[in-house]
């Protein structure tokens, strides 16, 4: 009886933030002190079992951070679900990429998509550039869910993506997985886009336009 | 292994055709790989440097200002060696630094090349090959004759490499690489390889640098080959993750290598070392994952090895387990009727390497997970004789490859020659990037769309069913034609002129200035006739 929803997820943001070391602690639970760079695209999942017994499965794409690989963004954003936008806080100017990500998205992705802001590398808060008012403020503003998160202590990992789990409409039908992924994103059928009434739990989120 | 010979040009007098067959044996070129590569990429003795190298000593170059791309470099040599070749991380440091130096070397002195995300990978190859005096000059000549188009201001170039791969692959395999494009507009999967040479996937140096050795015997279109031998030996897993309905999956799957090994090694003992160095992407797990069952078996030349599911290679997991899920899912249950039958050969009959049913005697298990499926084993040295068969099938002057209607005449495909007084000078190689649209030639509005990938779900649909006959339009491919003719027949003309060169001395500095001017020249007067031709032609 339980349901079982499929969504596609995109990473986005500038190079060496950390995107996929915090993909590797979402999906193993691992962290590499030494994480080569990303070329192209890397594709992984992983499910999440929320409370009242509903799985989401994650298909994640991670995309590569340079600048000169952004054209290729879209093919991974354009039918994605969500997208965890992150920044590095101990780099002001990840943030600013950051944003200008959040703007294409908004312009260019489904307007349904739910996107998540994500400061990474919070275990280096000695480091720290951007604070963590400015950055829910900006959130707040765009109407995002925001979070902090350590990939290589593991915190706030899990709760930003059982968050994004969380507030994704679970009204998709359960079918979404058997085949029809391939073709298109099944699951995105039964997108509500008035999110404000799936929104629940996780950390500081805010309604999504 | 050094330069004491004091030879004219190269130190290394070689015939093509040798080294094209040593690039294919075992272990590639092995003990002579220094002096090789050295003459494949016509880097001139020390001696020679000043009379072949009279614009910019090195010295001036290093303290010039810095390069835009020197921050990106940064973080990526920052975490460069991930796989190899030590663990210690101090050591890693030392070798990071001057990964780093060196690339920044390169850069501060073409300071019209752009740094991709990759090349580290790439001269990180060369690093751990050459000794000191060499590399730098090696990753330059590397740099503005093979790897060039690649390193101007945006990926049009490997994306249009990736439209040459997808001819190929529907040359090759027309069921094969329709179903690839039912996953994929175009073989994104392939990127990686194409634009790092192989280098940011190999799993150990020796592979690494036995692919350099192939591809660096061959002209730069050659990549496109390889990348083809790769994603066809992967045919059976792919059949099956379409079963799946795993449009990721299979992207993971194929921009993995599949296992590789060097034919009349210890196999079981390299396969343990490449996993034991790999810590890298999850695609790679799927390799690893699926080692644990591994053969011993005899190996024979020139064979394909495929997985024939039989003996406790049996499958009992699915292929997303290993790339994170935790979840069990249901299996295929005809995997073993599908690995029996070996893929990518209907079309090559006759010259293809015929694949065999390998009896699989599980030796050891690496992991405590269930039975996997297996990848496909193959020797290093049939998947690139299985590229070369590819070339010689279908080269890049076939109709239905056409590469001169995709790459424009300053590409690197069309620059490269193995007669190196026909290569562009180093400066002129340099400036080429400056022109993308004599990299790329335009492509036509419905196909840019669609390598865009830029459609929702039902025109997506719509388009994959319309794909494959407008594919092969005919008064289309004529268009294409008559437009390359265009473009061939002014390259000619700025190669006539630029055929001053090699007159030696003054006179070749002179020439080169001019050509240089003009081929500015030709390249805007092509760039704005080419516009108003292609309109006239697709309105």
């Amino acid at each position: 009886m339980s349901k079982q929803f499929q969504f596609k997820l995109v990473l986005l943001g500038e190079s060496a933030v950390g995107k996929s070391s915090l993909v590797l602690r979402f999906v193993k639970d691992q962290f590499d002190d030494y994480r080569e760079s990303t070329i192209g695209a890397a594709f992984l999942t992983q499910t999440v079992s929320l409370d009242d017994g509903t799985t989401v499965k994650f298909e994640i794409w991670d995309t590569a951070g340079q600048e000169r690989y952004k054209s290729l963004a879209p093919m991974y954003y354009r039918n994605a679900n969500c997208a965890v936008v992150v920044y590095d806080i101990t780099q002001t100017a990840s943030l600013e990429k950051a944003k200008s990500w959040i703007r294409e998205l908004q312009r260019q992705a489904d307007p349904s998509i739910v996107i998540a802001l994500c400061g990474n590398k919070s275990d280096l808060a000695a480091r720290r550039q951007v604070t963590q008012e400015e950055a829910q403020k900006y959130a707040e503003e765009e109407g995002l869910m925001w979070g902090e998160t350590s990939a290589k202590s593991g915190e706030g990992v899990s709760d930003i993506f059982t968050a994004i789990a969380k507030k994704l409409p679970l009204t998709a039908p359960p079918s979404a997985r058997a085949g029809g992924a391939r073709t298109g994103p099944a699951a995105r059928t039964g997108v509500d886009l008035n999110k404000q009434t799936n929104a629940q739990g996780g950390q500081n989120e805010q309604c999504n336009c | 292994m050094n330069e004491e010979k004091p030879d004219d040009e190269t130190s290394f007098n070689f015939d093509w055709n040798d080294v094209r067959v040593k690039s294919l044996s075992a272990g590639g070129f092995g003990p002579q790989r220094i002096e090789i590569w050295k003459a494949l990429l016509n880097v001139p003795d020390a001696e020679s440097n000043v009379l072949t190298e009279p614009t910019t000593s090195e010295t001036d170059t290093r303290s010039v200002e810095e390069h835009a791309d020197e921050r990106q470099i940064k973080l990526d040599t920052d975490r460069s060696f991930v796989l190899y070749p030590v663990d210690d991380s101090s050591e890693k440091e030392l070798l990071q630094h001057q990964l780093h130096e060196l690339i920044v070397e390169v850069f501060r002195k073409r300071r019209q090349l752009s740094y991709f995300q990759g090349y580290h990978d790439i001269v990180s190859v060369l690093y751990l090959t050459l000794p000191k005096e060499l590399r730098f000059i090696s990753a330059e000549k590397m740099s503005l004759h093979r790897l060039r188009d690649s390193m101007g201001s945006s990926l049009e170039p490997v994306l249009a490499l990736l439209r040459v791969l997808q001819r190929l692959l529907s040359l090759a395999d027309p069921n094969y690489s329709e179903l690839l494009e039912r996953n994929s507009p175009l073989p994104y999967y392939a990127l990686s390889n194409l634009l790092t040479l192989f280098s940011h996937d190999m799993p150990t140096l020796p592979l690494a640098q036995h692919v350099f050795d192939y591809l660096l015997a061959r002209p730069p279109i050659a990549c496109v080959y390889l990348a083809a031998a790769v994603l066809l030996s992967r045919r059976a897993e792919v059949e099956l993750l379409e079963q799946e309905g795993e449009e990721g999956m299979i992207h993971s799957l194929l921009s993995s290598m599949p296992e590789l090994f060097e034919e009349g090694e210890d196999y079981t003992h390299a396969v343990i070392d490449d996993i034991d160095d790999s810590i890298k992407e999850d695609t790679d797990d799927i390799l690893s994952g699926l080692d644990s069952s591994l053969s011993d078996a005899p190996l024979s030349d020139s064979i394909l090895f495929y997985p024939t599911g039989q003996g406790s290679a049996a499958v009992d997991e699915p292929l997303s387990v290993i790339l994170g899920s935790s979840k069990q899912e249901t299996l295929i249950p005809d995997i073993l009727e599908k690995y029996e039958d070996p893929p990518g050969d209907a079309e090559l009959v006759s010259e293809s390497p015929k694949p065999i049913a390998q009896e699989v005697t599980p030796s050891r298990s690496l992991t405590p997970t269930p039975p996997l499926p297996r990848r496909p084993r193959i020797s290093m040295t049939s998947l690139l004789q299985h590229a070369d068969l590819l070339y010689e099938l279908y080269p890049p002057e076939h109709p239905s490859i056409a590469l001169d209607t995709i790459m424009g005449p300053q590409s690197v495909v069309f620059t490269w020659s193995q007669d190196s007084s026909l290569l562009p000078e180093d400066d002129e190689a340099e400036l080429m990037v400056a022109h993308p649209e004599l990299i790329v030639l335009p492509i036509k509005e419905e196909e840019d769309g669609e390598t865009k990938g830029a459609s929702h779900k039902d025109e997506k649909c719509h388009r994959r069913r319309l794909h494959k006959s407008r594919r092969l339009i005919p008064l289309r491919r004529k268009t294409m034609v008559a437009s390359a003719v265009l473009v061939l027949g002014i390259a000619v003309a700025v190669y006539g002129t630029g055929g001053f060169r090699g007159a030696g001395g003054d006179m070749h500095r002179h020439g080169h200035r001019e050509w240089r001017s003009l081929t500015r020249f030709v390249g805007a007067i092509f760039v704005g006739a080419g516009e108003r031709f292609f309109d006239s032609i697709w309105g």
